[in-house]
C-alpha cells in the first residue's frame, strides 16, 4: 500500500494507511517538542554539564529514536542514534563535553527538525554526511551505531526543509496534510482547549439542572429538557473518551517487529480494551507504555533457547491490561520473562556508582528492584538499538508520575515482571464527567465516595456492636461473615476530631470514646445510638470506614482536586453537589495509605504473577455423620450430588438396598457395613452422597451433613487402612475420618468396581509433586493403599527437580500437578525431559485442569500421561502403564 | 506599575494588578475537613472549584484583631499560565492554577512607583513579604503570592 500523497513512504502490508497516518500525526508534534527541548538543553550544555540536563537531553533524543524506529523512518532513526550514542558517552563521562560534540549534536538536531518538517519525514534522504561526521567524532574507541551499514542510497532527494515544510503552527497535528484527505467521514480538528471549555460548560449545565431538580422538583416540561441535557453531556464526554484498546492495539506491531528483530517468540495478550479513558491521558500513556512493552520484549522475555533451558515454554507472553480497581484504572504490562535479579541490580548499582557498596548491601529486594527507575540504570550488558541504555525506566516513571499515576513494580527472578500504573480517578475520567457516588457526612462535612468502591453499608445497633466489633491491640475489627476487616474512623483520615451523630438532636457531637465497644458492659448497655460504616473494597481486600451519616447516591460531576490540596492523598477530586455545596471526593487508595492498611504485604504474592485468572482452589470437604458422634468427610470435588431421601423409599433386594435417582435405581452403601463404625440411628429420612467420576453410580447413605469446611490442616494417616479410610483430621474439635471412596466402593462391590492392579506396584517408587498439602497427602496415601511402598512428596517443581537431581535412581515415576508456584508442572517436565540423566523418567500430569486443550498442551509439554484429579481408576491405570514401560527397559 | 491593594486586619497589602483575574463578593466557602487553617476552603466559581486562602491566617501567625471592616471579599487570581512570560521572569507570578484570596476588604488600585520601594524591615522574616511601598501617608506591604503559596505547600501549620 502506498500513501497517495507522499511519494517515498511505503507502509508495511499489515498496517493500514490510517494507522500509519495517525501514528505519524502524533509523532511530528511530539518530535518537534522533543527537539525544541533538546536544543535548549544543548545550548545550556556549553556552559557546563549538569547530569539532570544530560539525562533530559538524552531522553528527548531517545524518544525520537524510538518513535522513528517504530515508524520505520530509518534515516531519522540513524541520525538520532548517532546523537544518542554521543550523549550517552557524555552522560557517563566517557568523553568530555567539547565544542565539536555540541556542534555535531546541534547539527543532528537541526537535521532531525528539518526531516520532521518534510512530508516524507526524511525518507530516502541521504544521511551519509551525518554518519560520516559521527564516525569521525566517535573514532574507533567507542561503539559505532547499531546500523552502520547503510543500505545503497536511493537517488538522494535534495533536502528541502523550507520549501516542503507545511506551515507549522503551535497548534497540534496540523503538520500532516495527508491525514485528513480522502476520508469518507469528514472530520474537523478542534483545539483541546475548546473541547475543555465546552465540557466545562456542559458540566455546569448538568449541575444547574441538578440544582434545579433539587429545588423545584420534577415538572413535566422540564423532564424533556433534563433528558436532552443528559444526552448532551454524554456526547460531549464521548468527544474526550476513547477505549484503551485503540492504544493497546498499536503495540501488537511493536511486539511483532521487535520479537522478529531479536529472534524471540512472543505472544501479546491484550485485556480490558473496552475500558474508556480520557484521550489526553491515553496519549500521555502512549509513550511510557511503548517503553514498557519494548522493555518487556527486549529485557524481559528470554531467547527461545534460554527459555527452553529454563523449562519455560519457548513462546514468551506479554500482557497489557487495563482494569477497574476501587474506582481507579490500573494499567499493567506483564511479562513472564527472566524477571529482575536483585543481586544483579545490587552489583550494577555499585559498579555504576549509583550506590556505595555498604548502602547497596543494606537494601532489601523491593528497594533494589525499584533502582531500575534510577536514571542511567541498565542491566543489559550491551546497549541495543531497541530499548537502549536503560533510559526507558526513569522516563517511564517520571512521565507516568507526571500525570499523577503511581507506579509499582513486582518482579521475580525467572518469574517475570509486572509493572503497573494506577491512574487516579480524576485523571481516568474526563474532567467534568459524571460518576455515581455515595454522599456521606462526617462532622458536618459532606463527602463523596465513588460508588464503584463501595461494597456494602452496615448499620449496627448497640448490641450488634458488642457482638461483631472486636478490639485488637489499639485497632478495631469487624466480623464480616467469614472475614475480619479493619475498621477505620474517617475522622482520623481527615485529621479531625472523632464525632458521633445523635439522631435525636440531629447533630454531630464530639466522640470521646476511645473505642466503640467499651470494656465495661454497663456502659454498652446504656448506649442507644447505632453506628454506621461503609465497607470499601481495595483490590481483593475490604475495610470499613465509620461515618456519621449516610446520604443518598448522587450522580456527581468530577472536578480536579485543587493543587493546594495536592498533598492530601485521601482526596481524589472535588464536586459540586445538587444543593450547590462544594464537596470533596474521597480516594480509596489514599485512604488505605493514610490508614496505614498494609494489604500488600498480607496479600498472596502469587496474585501478581499472571495467576489472576486461576481461581483459588482450596480443598473443601463435606463433613457428615452416620451415628451421631462419628464424623466422616469427603472432598467436595469428588461428589456429584448430595440429597435427602425418605427411608420408606428404599427398595431391598436380598442384602442390597437401592434408591431411585433420576429415574434409575442406584445401590446404597452403608458405612457401618463397609467399615468398622456404628450404624445410623433409625430415621424417616437420610442423606445420600453420590461420588463423581465412578463407573458405577453408588450412593453413600449417612445421617446428616454437619458442615463444609476448608481443609487446611495436615491429615493424620495413622488411622488409614485398606478398607477405605485415608486418614483423620480435626474439625471443630471433632475427629473426622476422611473417606477413600474408591476403595470403599471397590470393597463393597468388587465385581462392579474393578480393582485395576494388573501389576505389582509395591516396588514402584513415586515422586508426588503438588503444592497443596491436601492433595499431596491424598495422592500419596492412595498409592500407599495400593501397595506402593516408596512415595516421596515435593511442594513444587523446583523442589521436585532438586530431589530428582540428587536421587535419580530412587524414583520410577513422577506424578505432578500443573499449577504450582515457583516452578509449574510444564517447566518441571521440560526440565526433566531436557536433562539427559532424567530423560527416560516417566512423568504423569495429575491436575484439575481438564479439557482437550489442556491435555494436548500437557502432552506437548512432554508429559507421558495426563490425568484429571482425581479419577483414580485412570490414574492407577496410567501409573501402572508408565511403571511397566519404565521397568521393561 | 499598578497594584491592587486590600485590607487584612487593619493593614494594607498590595499585589500587582496583573495577577488579579477578578474580585468577587464573598460567596459560600466550603471548609476542607481538618486541613491547614490557612486554607479557608473551596468555592464554586461558575462550576469550577477554587481553593481559598484565608489571608488573616496566612499573614498573621498569632491571629489578627477582628477587623471593623465587614466587607470581606474574594480576590480571584490568574493562574501562572495567564501571566505574560516577561512578567513572570521578573518574579511576578501566582500558582499553576487559579487560587482565591479571602481578604477583609479591597481598597483600590494604585499606581505605585518602584523608587518608593523599601525592603522589608529587618525583623520581618516571612519570605513572602517582598517589601514596603509608601503611598502618600500609607504603607503598603508588597506580597509575593508565589512564595506565599510555596510556604503553604511546604510548611505545615499546626496551629489549631
Amino acid at each position: 500500500v502506498s500513501w497517495p500523497d507522499c511519494n517515498g513512504i511505503h507502509c508495511g502490508e499489515d498496517v493500514s494507511v490510517d494507522d500509519f497516518a495517525e501514528a505519524i500525526a502524533g509523532f511530528v508534534p511530539e518530535c518537534k517538542e522533543n527537539l525544541a527541548l533538546a536544543e535548549k538543553h544543548l545550548l545550556d550544555l556549553e556552559s557546563g554539564a549538569d547530569p539532570d540536563k544530560l539525562n533530559a537531553l538524552f531522553r528527548a533524543v531517545h524518544s525520537i529514536k524510538g518513535a522513528a524506529g517504530f515508524l520505520e523512518l530509518s534515516e531519522m532513526e540513524k541520525v538520532s542514534h548517532c546523537a544518542e550514542s554521543l550523549m550517552d558517552d557524555l552522560r557517563n563521562q566517557r568523553r568530555p563535553i567539547s565544542r565539536e560534540i555540541v556542534d555535531f549534536l546541534l547539527q543532528a538536531v537541526d537535521r532531525l527538525s528539518a526531516m520532521a518538517d518534510q512530508p516524507a519525514l526524511g525518507k530516502g534522504e541521504s544521511v551519509q554526511d551525518v554518519l560520516a561526521a559521527y564516525d569521525e567524532l566517535a573514532g574507533s574507541a567507542t561503539p559505532s551505531p547499531a546500523k552502520p551499514e547503510v543500505p545503497p542510497e536511493p537517488a538522494p532527494v535534495a533536502p528541502l526543509p523550507a520549501a516542503a515544510a507545511p506551515a507549522t503552527s503551535a497548534d497540534k497535528p496540523s503538520a500532516i496534510p495527508a491525514a485528513a484527505s480522502g476520508s469518507a467521514n469528514p472530520t474537523i480538528r478542534i483545539g483541546v482547549d475548546v473541547l475543555d471549555k465546552l465540557l466545562n460548560h456542559v458540566g455546569e449545565v448538568v449541575l444547574g439542572r441538578n440544582q434545579f431538580l433539587n429545588q423545584a422538583g420534577h415538572g413535566e416540561a422540564f423532564s424533556g429538557l433534563s433528558q436532552s441535557i443528559t444526552k448532551l453531556h454524554q456526547f460531549v464526554i464521548q468527544t474526550r473518551m476513547q477505549p484503551v484498546g485503540s492504544l493497546f492495539d498499536r503495540y501488537s506491531r511493536t511486539v511483532r517487529d521487535l520479537s522478529l528483530k531479536l529472534g524471540k517468540k512472543v505472544d501479546l495478550h491484550v485485556e480490558g480494551s473496552e475500558i474508556g479513558l480520557d484521550r489526553t491521558v491515553l496519549e500521555a500513556l502512549a509513550d511510557p507504555l511503548v517503553h514498557l512493552v519494548r522493555n518487556a520484549v527486549d529485557h524481559g522475555i528470554e531467547t527461545p533457547e534460554e527459555r527452553s533451558a529454563k523449562g519455560k515454554s519457548v513462546v514468551g507472553n506479554v500482557h497489557i491490561r487495563a482494569l477497574h480497581e476501587s474506582g481507579q484504572i490500573l494499567i499493567e504490562v506483564e511479562d513472564d520473562g527472566r524477571g529482575i535479579d536483585p543481586e544483579v541490580i545490587r552489583r550494577k548499582a555499585v559498579e555504576k556508582g549509583i550506590l556505595r557498596a555498604e548502602a547497596a548491601a543494606a537494601l532489601g529486594e523491593k528497594e533494589l528492584i525499584h533502582l531500575i527507575f534510577h536514571p542511567g540504570f541498565s542491566t543489559k550488558d550491551s546497549a541495543t538499538a531497541v530499548s537502549g541504555r536503560g533510559v526507558g525506566m526513569d522516563v517511564v516513571k517520571s512521565n507516568l508520575e507526571g500525570m499523577g499515576c503511581s507506579v509499582e513494580i513486582v518482579s521475580k527472578k525467572d518469574g517475570g515482571t509486572v509493572i503497573s500504573a494506577r491512574i487516579p480517578l480524576t485523571m481516568a475520567v474526563v474532567n467534568s464527567s459524571v460518576i455515581s457516588a455515595l454522599i456521606i457526612n462526617v462532622h458536618g462535612h459532606s463527602l463523596a465516595i465513588p460508588q464503584m468502591a463501595v461494597s456494602e453499608i452496615i448499620r449496627l445497633t448497640p448490641d450488634e456492636q458488642v457482638r461483631r466489633i472486636e478490639k485488637m491491640k489499639d485497632v478495631e475489627v469487624f466480623k464480616l461473615r467469614d472475614k475480619i476487616i479493619p475498621l477505620v474512623h474517617l475522622e482520623d483520615l481527615l485529621e479531625i476530631p472523632r464525632t458521633y451523630y445523635d439522631p435525636f438532636s440531629r447533630r454531630s457531637g464530639l466522640d470521646k470514646r476511645e473505642q466503640i465497644v467499651s470494656p465495661d458492659p454497663a456502659v454498652n448497655d446504656r448506649r442507644k445510638t447505632s453506628i454506621v460504616f461503609i465497607v470499601l473494597q481495595y483490590k481483593q481486600n475490604f475495610f470499613g470506614i465509620l461515618v456519621d451519616r449516610i446520604g443518598k447516591t448522587e450522580e456527581i460531576v468530577v472536578k480536579r482536586l485543587p493543587a493546594l490540596l495536592a498533598g492530601r492523598s485521601v482526596f481524589a477530586g472535588t464536586t459540586i453537589l445538587g444543593n450547590g455545596e462544594v464537596s470533596l471526593i474521597l480516594d480509596v487508595n489514599g485512604m488505605v495509605e493514610k490508614a496505614g492498611l498494609d494489604f500488600l504485604k498480607k496479600q498472596d504474592p502469587q496474585f501478581l504473577f499472571g495467576k489472576r485468572s486461576v481461581k483459588e482452589d482450596r480443598q473443601r470437604i463435606v463433613v457428615f455423620n452416620n451415628a451421631e458422634d462419628e464424623y466422616f468427610a469427603i472432598p467436595v470435588n469428588l461428589l456429584s450430588e448430595v440429597d435427602r431421601f425418605m427411608t420408606s423409599e428404599i427398595h431391598r433386594n436380598g442384602n442390597r438396598e437401592f434408591i431411585r435417582r433420576h429415574g434409575e435405581s442406584i445401590p446404597l452403601l452403608r458405612l457401618d457395613k463397609a467399615l468398622d463404625v456404628s450404624p445410623c440411628p433409625p430415621r424417616d429420612s437420610q442423606i445420600v452422597l453420590i461420588p463423581a467420576r465412578v463407573s458405577y453410580p453408588t450412593g453413600i447413605a449417612a445421617n446428616r451433613i454437619v458442615a463444609t469446611a476448608s481443609l487446611t490442616e495436615e491429615i493424620n494417616t495413622k488411622e488409614a487402612n485398606v478398607n477405605g479410610i485415608l486418614g483423620s483430621i480435626f474439625h471443630d474439635n471433632k475427629l473426622v475420618m476422611l473417606l477413600d471412596i474408591f476403595t470403599l466402593l471397590h470393597r463393597s462391590d468388587p465385581k462392579r468396581h474393578k480393582e485395576l492392579l494388573e501389576a505389582d506396584l509395591s516396588a514402584c517408587r513415586i515422586l508426588v509433586v503438588d503444592d497443596q498439602l491436601f492433595f499431596r497427602q491424598l495422592i500419596a496415601q492412595y498409592f500407599r493403599v495400593y501397595g506402593v511402598k516408596s512415595v516421596h512428596v515435593a511442594g513444587d517443581g523446583q523442589e521436585a527437580l532438586d530431589y530428582l537431581y540428587k536421587n535419580r535412581h530412587s524414583v520410577d515415576v513422577v506424578v505432578s500437578d500443573i499449577e504450582m508456584p515457583v516452578m509449574d508442572g510444564y517447566q518441571l517436565v521440560s526440565n526433566v525431559k531436557s536433562t539427559p540423566a532424567l530423560r527416560d523418567l516417566p512423568v504423569m500430569a495429575l491436575t484439575s485442569l481438564g479439557g482437550n486443550r489442556n491435555v494436548q498442551k500437557g502432552l506437548d509439554a512432554g508429559f507421558d500421561a495426563y490425568e484429571v484429579k482425581l479419577d483414580k481408576e485412570n490414574v492407577l491405570k496410567s501409573l501402572t502403564a508408565l511403571y511397566q514401560k519404565a521397568t521393561r527397559k | 506599575m499598578d497594584y491592587a491593594t486590600f485590607y487584612v486586619g487593619d493593614d494594607l497589602f498590595g499585589i500587582p494588578i496583573l495577577l488579579v483575574q477578578e474580585i468577587s463578593r464573598l460567596v459560600d466557602v466550603f471548609p476542607v475537613p481538618g486541613h491547614d487553617p490557612r486554607i479557608a476552603g473551596l468555592v464554586n466559581l461558575r462550576g469550577n472549584t477554587n481553593g481559598v486562602l484565608d489571608m488573616r491566617r496566612c499573614l498573621f501567625k498569632n491571629g489578627c484583631p477582628e477587623s471593623p471592616r465587614r466587607r470581606r471579599k474574594l480576590i480571584i487570581l490568574e493562574p501562572n499560565g495567564a501571566i505574560p512570560e516577561e512578567y513572570r521572569g521578573m518574579g511576578i507570578a501566582t500558582f499553576r492554577e487559579s487560587v482565591s484570596l479571602l481578604v477583609d476588604d479591597v481598597h483600590k488600585i494604585v499606581a505605585l512607583d518602584e523608587k518608593d520601594f523599601h525592603p522589608p524591615p529587618a525583623h520581618i522574616h516571612d519570605s513572602f513579604i517582598d517589601g514596603v511601598i509608601r503611598n502618600g501617608d500609607q504603607l503598603v506591604t508588597m506580597l509575593s503570592i508565589s512564595r506565599l503559596i510555596e510556604t503553604i505547600l511546604t510548611e505545615t501549620d499546626t496551629t489549631p
